[in-house]
């Protein structure tokens, strides 16, 4: 919680694939990221931070007074501790805020040398009271707490254990227990729990009722994604200290938005006192721009029920608009990455860091080497005239879905 | 090496008791993942095993929620006093069993506890009410030689049953029926549509949705290895098998040649990660070597054939004109060329691009967006 407010509001804690990602949530209000390093993490195929790049995303996000929690959250094998104990201590001296880990070798070897604050991953399943005051005596200082654990049971959780209590608000979910799904692991020879998960539970199934010998085809295993924006009000009164956005290796747009939408919400909170805004269904509309499955309140007030299975193809979700990042602004142009196509005259929005998206109509569209052009293709750099509130890591997008 | 048995309503316990099962582990439907007994039953069984002599085990390997943790404490305290022993997944459930009860505690550490450190921390904690660790199959036969004698706990390990791959406290049957969720028992068999694999035994019950492995986990040629080990237990569970064929499978785990177990068990089996566990030796293949940018010292953004290059210096570099620098593309195509000069977006000439700027470099010939550029010096 923020303390020495009017009304103290969580933490807002956002996913930092790379160091860009990392910079467009800061900017965009996350009070913390978690990011990866190179190993001990559970997004092998990522591009994870080297030592250079986590020093770089510690100066940067506590420039701007944000946290930086780094996972540490496999499983380890004995093997898999080479290194571990060095990393520790050297993410204590870079400046890490925290530490998120599930396994207690790696909770024992962090404290022995000495590393940062320990949070626990929502991969241990820390689902009541008596587990969070285990892990509080095993030296964490926070748990993130399963993703099946209602609001009023995280209230009951961090009041009997005196522990901070982080919460998932928003992103894709695992439908199994987080940390007791090996599907990958048999089926692709990939450890899901050490960073292979091949998300076998996003497949179509077979299923053969065995008494009624009727087969259908069906995503059973397939979880819609969490979505707490309405809830945010009963977040802060259960005293949840920390609000997780899943997706580490979801877009640059995904960081930006919905880091937005959430800092945007806690800030009416901080001064109101409460989420009724005029701008509630703005948020919510944002929330449906970015990639994503249908959504669903999940458990957070009654245990998760049938509507809460996305039953079909993953992606099938509303499409990002994104027409791509500014990364960088000369003299009369902004220069955009361009992630999806756009022409000349076409409306788009800037989506400043703060405040309402603007809508414009790109004009002067040029190549860098000032060729004009008519329209964009995925991949390339362009420029267009430069609009007020344009500035790197700003996001620029199409109006239409 | 004793062997424990999971029982199931339909076994016979007397038959096991004189076959020499050891232990038998009693499961109920409200405090255990698959255990198929209601509380009386449970008791009842137990009561048995303990007059013909057996060990029995409480499994309440269930993950709780705070919602019902109040109530499934209260009703395990009501159990554990006709048990010997009691085991648990949930590090929650195993300290209310420490604080609450007095009865001998195993604790369940098939999943994710795959280090002595850990193991040793665990076993630290509860200390000698501590009467039993349960080992994860993951564990390859060297990482159990490394860990079982260095731990003061007995252990226990799966030598014959299912393999357990997912576990969701949703219902995920029951929609598939038509029928509204009433927590009874559901049996089902999958296929992915989108993988060649197939004959995934599933389950409904009241503690969720579970899916299994088509093979079975089988080390019935390993004992010799697993009795050098000093491994404690070595636990069967008949889970698809007919009790008949439960029995046979125990007489030949208790011969000299445990061995025939595998050809009497009804399914296909594996060893799983027992000979050797590379599990994480596929990772380095999700990445794309052309994409290792340890050593590049900036990225192409953007290129038109002809046009200068469009690049962004990387954290830590610089580039400065007149180097010597090799590109190399998402494929893998490389190509050295000097910098005769270098120029910022708004085309000024500049002797040095630090890190993080976006800056334009003379034309390279098959340049592709995404390819990193090293300084030829330090390849």
């Amino acid at each position: 919680m923020t303390k020495n407010q009017k009304f103290p509001i969580p933490e807002l804690l956002a996913p930092a694939g790379s160091l860009e990602k990392l910079k467009t949530a800061v900017l965009y209000g996350a009070g913390a990221v978690y990011l990866g390093g190179q190993k001990f993490g559970l997004r092998a195929a990522a591009d994870n931070f080297n030592q250079e790049q986590l020093r770089k995303a510690v100066s940067f996000a506590h420039a701007h007074g944000s946290k930086v929690n780094v996972v540490l959250n496999a499983f380890l094998h004995d093997s898999d501790f080479v290194g571990l104990s060095d990393f520790a201590s050297e993410l204590k001296m870079i400046g890490v805020d925290a530490v998120i880990v599930s396994d207690l070798g790696v909770i024992k070897t962090v404290l022995e040398a000495g590393g940062p604050e320990i949070h626990l991953s929502t991969q241990a399943s820390c689902l009541n009271a008596s587990a969070a005051k285990l892990w509080k005596s095993m030296g964490v200082s926070r748990v993130v707490l399963g993703r099946e654990a209602s609001l009023a049971d995280a209230a009951i959780i961090k009041n009997e254990s005196g522990l901070e209590v982080e919460m998932f608000v928003h992103g894709s979910m695992c439908m199994a227990f987080s940390g007791h799904c090996v599907i990958s692991n048999y089926t692709q020879g990939r450890d899901s729990n050490r960073g292979g998960c091949a998300h076998s539970c996003r497949h179509e199934y077979k299923i053969a009722l065995n008494q009624s010998e009727q087969e259908k085809n069906a995503f059973f295993m397939s979880s819609k994604d969490l979505e707490g924006l309405r809830l945010l009000k009963e977040y802060v009164e259960a005293g949840v200290d920390c609000l997780k956005i899943e997706g580490r290796m979801k877009s640059v747009h995904y960081a930006g938005t919905v880091t937005k939408v959430y800092a945007e919400a806690l800030a009416h909170y901080q001064v109101h006192g409460n989420f009724l805004s005029d701008r509630i269904e703005e948020w919510a509309n944002e929330l449906r721009k970015v990639h994503h499955r249908a959504y669903t309140q999940a458990s957070l007030v009654e245990p998760a029920g049938q509507d809460s299975i996305h039953n079909g193809q993953d992606g099938e979700g509303v499409e990002s608009a994104v027409a791509g990042p500014i990364v960088a602004v000369t003299n009369d142009a902004m220069v955009i990455e361009v992630r999806r196509k756009f022409h000349d005259g076409e409306e788009l929005e800037l989506v400043p860091f703060q405040g309402p998206v603007q809508v414009f109509k790109a004009s002067k569209l040029r190549s860098l080497s000032d060729m004009p052009l008519t329209e964009t293709k995925p991949g390339s750099l362009v420029k267009i005239a430069l609009i007020p509130g344009a500035s790197e890591h700003v996001l620029v997008r199409s109006t239409g879905l | 090496m004793k062997l424990t048995y999971f029982l199931r309503p339909k076994d016979n316990l007397k038959l096991l008791a004189k076959k020499g099962v050891s232990e038998v582990i009693i499961g109920t439907l409200d405090h255990s993942r698959l255990g198929e007994f209601n509380s009386q039953q449970a008791i009842e069984a137990a009561k048995l095993a303990k007059s013909l002599g057996l060990k029995t085990v409480l499994l309440c390997d269930a993950l709780v929620g705070q919602r019902e943790f109040d109530s499934f404490a209260k009703s395990l305290s009501e159990m554990t006093p006709f048990f010997d022993a009691a085991r648990a997944l949930d590090p929650g459930v195993m300290q209310f069993l420490f604080d609450h009860t007095d009865i001998a505690l195993h604790f369940v550490a098939d999943t994710g506890n795959h280090n002595l450190v850990g193991l040793k921390a665990w076993e630290d904690y509860f200390a000698d009410r501590l009467e039993r660790i349960v080992l994860s199959i993951e564990l390859s036969k060297e990482s159990l030689n490394h860990i079982i004698p260095k731990l003061k706990t007995p252990c226990e390990l799966l030598v014959l049953g299912r393999i357990l791959l997912f576990h969701s406290p949703r219902a995920l049957l029951s929609p598939l029926s038509g029928e509204a969720s009433d927590q009874s028992w559901i049996d089902a068999v999958g296929a992915s549509e989108e993988s060649p694999h197939k004959g995934f035994p599933l389950v409904e019950n009241k503690q969720g949705s579970f899916m299994f492995l088509a093979k079975d986990f089988c080390l019935a040629e390993q004992l010799k290895d697993l009795r050098d080990m000093k491994l404690d237990f070595m636990r069967l569970d008949p889970t698809g098998c007919e009790p008949e064929v439960a029995l046979k499978v125990v007489d030949d785990l208790l011969s000299d040649q445990p061995e025939k177990a595998k050809d009497s068990w009804p399914n296909l089996v594996i060893r799983g990660f027992y000979g050797v566990n590379k599990s994480d030796v596929l990772f380095k293949k999700l990445k794309n070597p052309s994409r290792d940018k340890t050593h590049a010292i900036a990225e192409v953004l953007d290129t038109r054939k002809g046009d200068p290059v469009t690049v962004r210096v990387l954290d830590g570099a610089k580039l400065h004109s007149g180097m010597k620098i090799e590109m190399v593309s998402p494929d893998g195509k490389k190509k050295q060329i000097e910098l005769k000069w270098i120029r910022d977006l708004n085309g000024n000439n500049l002797e040095q691009a630090n890190e993080n700027m976006i800056v334009s470099l003379p034309p390279i010939g098959s340049a592709t967006c995404k390819a990193l550029i090293f300084d030829v010096n330090n390849l």
